[in-house]
């Protein structure tokens, strides 16, 4: 245990914990413009104030995760651990919800319908 | 032996069941107590009282009782309580209402268990101390300017301060292993796949994972025993049979073979590591044998996780526009309103989750990053396979570091960084317990147990053999 150092003091220990495990790419790896763009997509809007704030600890993270991308492995990517198809049932017809329970956290309905804002111009 | 009777001779013999009344009546009081430690979101009095009444009914009617009859449960907030409100600690559904039961709650509701109300967690269980809760942190028992380690503290807090009996969890990084050491409790991480997620509100769903809490091995045991098996509305479910594991936890362990995963005890917390080391001599000491082994891919199972994980999010978390459920009245067309309430309802660390997941899913960046990562995946699943050819379990400290204090670690990627320890066992569908090591500096820690597939038997039995040598239970 030779980081013991890193314990003793009272600033920054969690910090020095981070840099210690892996190599840190500092590069900006995300400009302002990607991250708007990214926004977007997500359905988020941001203010300047957090697009500063996640600019910042976004490039941290994409940094950190350069280790993997700079990985070469040849084997097959693997997305389940499980092989969901066995476990299939069989396609019979099953109690479901009833109308009122289907709509009962909505804010607003109309008939059987859900009610939302204008989806095209 | 019949579960029945197994339950009133071991793990209930100084449960007093004649009236389940008055143990809701004083587990309120309890609630009430540690208010302080905002472990609880809801908690369902009526429902509780209405179910310890039938209860109570059935004991005088003389008719038979399920195993979980007369214990209090307290479940994590993102598991489906018809009729009980399920936050997800979000504003995005501080007020949504479950119209059906998530299959562990039907479970347990079948074998007599008292839900008495819903736990607190970090947003969505996005986080690993219960600091991104819309509703405040929960405090550590054991210090209360601490954190409680997430994202399923309040279940673990529940437990600690003596309120409830057990409590359900779930675990996508190590969000039961994680509190669980924390608060110097048994948590158990069940294989991918061993307990039905249908009701779970999804985080990341290729890890995600229902689990127990309990202050003993025997409850966790019970409680795994309850929830388990195939269940048709989860497609993942096994249909393997479901050992009894309250039995199987009282075998003996001599000769259980113990691998120590070196890379597990690099770079963390030295008061974390010595704990650990002297909870491994005492597995020693009852008879398991404990040899050092490498894992050379684990360095990568954090970076690799996070990636992976944020990328589910990003698809399970689209389903959130605030019309069909959830989010808040806006007005305006529709994908302002979607924009508006999405930017409004969700905290930092799941808009900041998301948008690293659409980043890494993205064109020009997937196959450098989340295909990446899903290599990394399959690396570190055969690793663990390798190791499972010569040993039963494999050891590593649950944290590598004590309980921190609430609003101590500034950076996102410092919170990522203590899940280093538990991640690599999502990735490869492992089961995995957290069990009491002791405590430094009077902080818990944990020591993490991992199993190969289906064998939470194994798990338990250790558990059980080094509760009974240490006495952790009379801990706090």
């Amino acid at each position: 245990m030779e980081k013991t150092e890193d314990w003793s003091g009272e600033t920054n220990k969690y910090s020095s914990y981070v840099r210690v495990g892996v190599q840190m790419d500092e590069k900006k790896v995300i400009s302002k413009e990607e991250m708007l763009h990214y926004a977007k997509l997500c359905r988020i809007s941001l203010s300047e104030q957090e697009i500063e704030r996640l600019l910042k600890d976004i490039n941290e993270i994409l940094g950190y995760f350069e280790t993997i991308r700079q990985l070469q492995l040849n084997v097959e990517p693997m997305t389940y651990v499980t092989n969901v198809n066995e476990t299939l049932r069989e396609d019979e017809p099953i109690e479901a919800l009833s109308e009122e329970e289907v709509f009962r956290n909505a804010w607003e309905k109309e008939d059987r319908w859900f009610v939302s804002g204008q989806v095209w111009s | 032996m019949e579960l029945n009777s197994i339950v009133e001779q071991v793990v209930k013999p100084e449960e007093d069941i004649s009236d389940p009344v008055e143990k809701v009546y004083r587990t309120i009081e309890k609630i009430e107590e540690n208010r302080e430690l905002n472990a609880f979101v809801t908690v369902d009095a009526e429902g509780a009282l209405r179910k310890a009444e039938e209860i109570r009914r059935k004991i005088t009617s003389g008719k038979r009782l399920g195993v979980l009859a007369g214990l209090i449960v307290a479940v994590k907030d993102n598991i489906s309580t018809r009729g009980l409100r399920t936050t997800c600690s979000s504003k995005m559904l501080e007020n949504y209402v479950p119209v059906y039961d998530a299959t562990v709650i039907e479970k347990i509701r079948t074998q007599d268990a008292i839900v008495i109300g819903k736990t607190n967690m970090d947003e969505f269980a996005m986080g690993s101390s219960t600091e991104t809760s819309f509703f405040g942190p929960t405090r550590n028992f054991f210090d209360h300017s601490r954190v409680a380690g997430g994202s399923s503290g309040g279940s673990a807090v529940a437990v600690a301060c003596g309120a409830v009996d057990i409590a359900l969890g779930s675990d996508t990084g190590g969000s039961i292993r994680n509190p669980a050491a924390f608060n110097s409790i048994v948590g158990l991480k069940p294989t991918y796949g061993r307990v039905s997620r249908y009701g779970l509100i999804a985080y990341a769903s290729s890890l995600d994972q229902i689990g127990p809490m309990a202050k003993n091995t025997l409850l966790t045991a019970l409680l795994l025993q309850v929830i388990a098996g195939r269940d048709l509305r989860d497609s993942t479910t096994f249909n393997k049979p479901v050992p009894n594991y309250v039995e199987e936890a009282l075998g003996k362990v001599e000769g259980i073979r113990v691998g120590v995963i070196k890379e597990g005890f690099e770079n963390i917390d030295e008061r974390v590591s010595r704990k650990v080391y002297s909870a491994l001599d005492t597995l020693q000491k009852i008879g398991c044998i404990v040899e050092e082994v490498s894992m050379p891919f684990m360095k990568y199972a954090l970076p690799a996780y996070y990636i992976i994980a944020m990328a589910e999010c990003s698809s399970n978390l689209a389903r959130f526009d605030g019309i069909r459920y959830g989010g808040k009245p806006v007005k305006g067309k529709w994908e302002e309103q979607l924009i508006k309430i999405r930017t409004e309802c969700f905290g930092e660390e799941v808009k900041r989750r998301i948008f690293l997941g659409t980043f890494v899913l993205s064109a020009g960046y997937k196959e450098d990053f989340y295909i990446k990562a899903c290599r990394v995946r399959r690396k570190i699943y055969e690793e663990f396979k390798v190791l499972f050819k010569n040993y039963n379990v494999l050891a590593t400290p649950t944290m590598p570091v004590l309980p921190w204090k609430i609003g101590e670690l500034l950076s996102p990627l410092e919170v990522y960084m203590m899940d280093i320890e538990t991640v690599a066992v999502n990735l490869a569908g492992l089961p995995a317990i957290s069990i009491p090591a002791g405590f430094s500096d009077s902080l818990p820690v944990g020591l993490q147990l991992i199993g190969d597939h289906f064998d939470e038997t194994t798990l338990l039995k250790i558990s059980y053999a080094y509760e009974k040598e240490t006495g952790f239970t009379k801990w706090f």
